[in-house]
């Protein structure tokens, strides 16, 4: 995860957009990964981008230096992503997600970096059952790789909460993935 | 780490809706105005009524009274008598209009 400096930040904090357009750049991958992974869905992911930087440089002002920018980011736009599940009834996998998550459950190239399309498919028929918070955990925590310290700061759970929440989404992950034939014998 | 579809777009989409500025629509503006002015006259409304709001028990009782005493005095010559009669009729005028008000304000 790319970190941003501080005189980028304290440039855009003055208002300087060139400087929020480093920021954009730099970050919209992160964002849109999150989104992705938590919306299964293309567009969705790319409007919580777009409100997540709009809600940023309202609120840079109120940044406050000592914690992480990228863990700010993350909040908001861990904020908006729970706002659109609450919203937005989640459409079921359906038989193509399922041919492609097994496409990619096959694949011998462990390296290989999913396309958007593929991650929508993966996430459908892993993670549909799992709550909001269940689902956020598990993707910061397995997907982007977060400790559990950041975790807290972005969700506002505790460890054991943030345990829990995992816990309960790798049981139901390893329960779907048991029912479509993935399970160790 | 998937990759952003059109990255460049999306820079430049968000790029634009930081530069324009939050229009408040005119039906927002009106609709905002006139709802704040309709709070505060119901809010002026409740505190006429609760002002002019007597309680229910004590007014009944000063009407019983007034109703029941005959207000003259075997003394009283009868012009003084007849005063009294209409001071009466007076209050008990009034005690009515205060109990229309209850009533109204109960409506309320």
């Amino acid at each position: 995860m790319q970190q941003i400096d501080a005189d980028i930040i304290s440039r855009c904090k003055a208002g300087d957009k060139a400087a929020f357009r480093t920021v954009v750049q730099n970050c919209q991958g992160m964002v849109y990964s999150l989104s992705l992974k938590m919306l299964a869905d293309v567009e969705e992911a790319k409007d919580v981008v777009q409100d997540t930087f709009i809600k940023v440089w309202q609120n840079i002002g109120n940044y406050d230096d000592r914690y992480g920018f990228n863990t700010w980011v993350y909040t908001i736009a861990s904020r908006l992503c729970l706002d659109r599940l609450r919203k937005v009834r989640p459409i079921g996998p359906t038989e193509v997600d399922e041919r492609i998550f097994e496409t990619v459950a096959d694949d011998s190239d462990p390296e290989r970096q999913l396309e958007s399309s593929e991650w929508v498919s993966v996430v459908k028929v892993m993670a549909d059952e799992l709550s909001g918070k269940q689902k956020l955990v598990f993707t910061l925590s397995q997907l982007e790789g977060l400790e559990t310290a950041q975790i807290t700061e972005i969700t506002g759970l505790d460890a054991d909460q943030i345990k829990s929440n995992l816990y309960a989404a790798k049981k139901n992950i390893r329960e779907r993935l048991i029912q479509m034939g993935y399970g160790k014998d | 780490m998937p990759q952003v579809p059109d990255a460049d777009a999306l820079t430049d989409s968000i790029m634009a809706a930081i530069d324009t500025p939050r229009q408040i629509p005119m039906w927002l503006t009106v609709l905002r105005t006139v709802s704040s002015v309709a709070a505060v006259v119901l809010m002026l409304m409740f505190v006429h009524l609760e002002s002019n709001a007597v309680d229910t028990d004590d007014a009944s009782a000063d009407y019983l009274e007034v109703a029941s005493s005959s207000f003259e005095c075997e003394e009283c010559s009868p012009a003084e008598n007849y005063n009294l009669r209409r001071e009466k009729m007076r209050i008990m005028n009034e005690r009515k209009i205060i109990k229309k008000k209850i009533y109204a304000s109960f409506d309320f």
